[in-house]
């Protein structure tokens, strides 16, 4: 446990150090949201249907574009390596690591998203559905992102790679995230929605804590 | 599993394969031969969809064999990875190209399809989507193999994204069941489901095995030929040096 929160401290000082890179996702998502309004012509009354899909469609992406930023700077320096030489497994280091991604490069985009829902002018039943359905998602988008991110850390161009191979599994949480944010305005809480998407999210967790500490090995060929 | 070790080793599978491949590759070519001359000429027009039934006898084989060598891909993964053979890597492999053709062979043939039986060419349904994804999938997994330099480590990684890519699979099985969707539940595979007349299943069956066995032609023939460059790049490897004395004069 020791080694889970050293790794989480030095990553969340790592970010805090680096110049602000762990904001790019931040930033894509507002450049993102923001070409879709104008694209759609301001028009409110289609922007407040779309509002939804549109910020689930934005997060996606942002925590797509930041996937090669999860393990490949280890991998590359050979952190990874010295890591699991010093008694810390692979499985804690696929842990952590997919933790201390989504806290730095999906949890910012997941706060703020109430403020950008603002520009969709949605109403705040809506607003607590999408935010209530993007923190069930958060284990998911963030372990199956940062599984790409671990199986193309090695790679020097693995950024592309890396969104080819996470967006397939992506699919299923985008379809009932949606489908869940939607719901609460009807339903409320008790929406089967949420329930499907908690399901998905832990599954994709299951699955990917092991397939990345799989990656992790193969990437220091052990 | 005695027989996946055995085969294992590359004299050994190839012995196995001088045979088989052959085999593998004339079957697929007369079953294909036999099964497109029963299902345009012989079989008869359904009674609900006409004469573009035919669509069928391409569609639902290439869609049954996109499933099929995605799950080989993965069990030829989960070999390659809990035994390290090498030869499944190279199975898995060959598999992938024609796994994603068949797929795209799917989508196309199910939208040309749709179009006379539904009214549309394509429709987010869950079939299609999750046949979609599944070539997204195919697409991934490929450009892994493509990416990735070395060899050995190249076969770790893809057979990762084969195993976790595989839950998509159930998906597209149980999709039918799960939502509401324009395809038909499962009408063959199950106790009890309606089934197909024979002059109907016939072709169908004849064509499904046609692939399949086509499936297994690129499979072995792809190993073979992975095989061979191996070989050849070991003894360009293993070549001894030569060195070639000159003598070089100065004015």
């Amino acid at each position: 446990m020791i080694g889970v929160s050293t790794i989480l401290k030095r990553d969340v000082k790592r970010a805090a150090r680096s110049g602000g890179t762990w904001a790019y996702g931040l930033v894509f998502m507002v450049i993102f949201l923001t070409l879709s309004a104008i694209a759609l012509d301001g028009e409110m009354s289609t922007l407040r249907r779309l509002g939804v899909p549109l910020i689930w469609l934005a997060v996606t992406f942002a925590t797509l574009m930041s996937a090669d930023r999860a393990f490949s700077e280890d991998i590359k320096d050979g952190t990874t390596g010295q890591l699991w030489l010093g008694g810390f497994g692979y499985l804690e280091q696929a842990g952590s690591g997919i933790f201390a991604f989504g806290l730095i490069h999906l949890l910012p985009l997941i706060i703020t998203a109430p403020l950008w829902s603002v520009l969709f002018d949605l109403n705040s039943e809506t607003v607590i559905g999408l935010v209530a359905a993007l923190l069930l998602a958060f284990p998911g988008i963030a372990a199956f992102t940062a599984l790409a991110g671990a199986l193309t850390g090695g790679q020097g161009k693995g950024g592309f790679l890396a969104i080819f191979i996470s967006a397939p599994l992506l699919v299923p949480i985008l379809i009932f995230g949606v489908a869940a944010s939607q719901a609460y305005a009807i339903t409320g809480w008790a929406a089967v929605e949420f329930r499907a998407l908690a399901g998905l999210s832990l599954l994709a967790l299951a699955v990917s804590v092991p397939a990345t500490a799989a990656a992790l090995a193969a990437n220091t060929d052990r | 599993m005695r027989f996946i070790s055995y085969l294992a080793n590359p004299a050994r599978f190839l012995r196995f394969s001088k045979y088989a491949t052959p085999i593998a590759g004339w079957l697929a070519l007369a079953l294909i031969g036999v099964g497109t001359l029963v299902s345009l000429i012989f079989s008869p027009p359904a009674i609900e969809h006409g004469q573009t039934v035919r669509m069928m006898y391409v569609h639902v084989p290439a869609a049954w064999c996109s499933m099929a060598a995605y799950t080989a891909i993965a069990v030829a993964s989960l070999v390659s990875f809990v035994w390290r053979h090498n030869l499944a890597d190279s199975v898995a492999r060959s598999l992938a190209l024609p796994g994603a053709a068949f797929t795209f062979l799917a989508l196309v043939t199910g939208s040309l399809w749709g179009r006379p039986a539904w009214g549309t060419w394509w429709q987010w349904d869950g079939r299609m989507t999750s046949v979609l994804v599944l070539l997204f999938i195919y697409i991934g997994y490929m450009a892994i193999w493509n990416i990735v330099a070395d060899r050995r480590q190249a076969a770790r990684l893809a057979a990762i994204v084969a195993m976790v890519g595989w839950l998509n699979i159930p998906i597209i099985k149980f999709s039918v069941n799960w939502w509401n969707t324009l395809h038909q539940p499962a009408t063959i595979s199950e106790p009890g489901a309606p089934g197909l007349p024979f002059e109907l299943l016939l072709p169908l069956l004849l064509m499904a095995l046609g692939y399949t066995a086509l499936l297994a032609w690129f499979a072995l023939r792809g190993t073979e030929a992975e095989l061979a460059e191996l070989k050849s790049q070991r003894a360009a490897t293993n070549k001894p040096a030569s060195v070639k004395l000159e003598t070089v004069t100065h004015d």
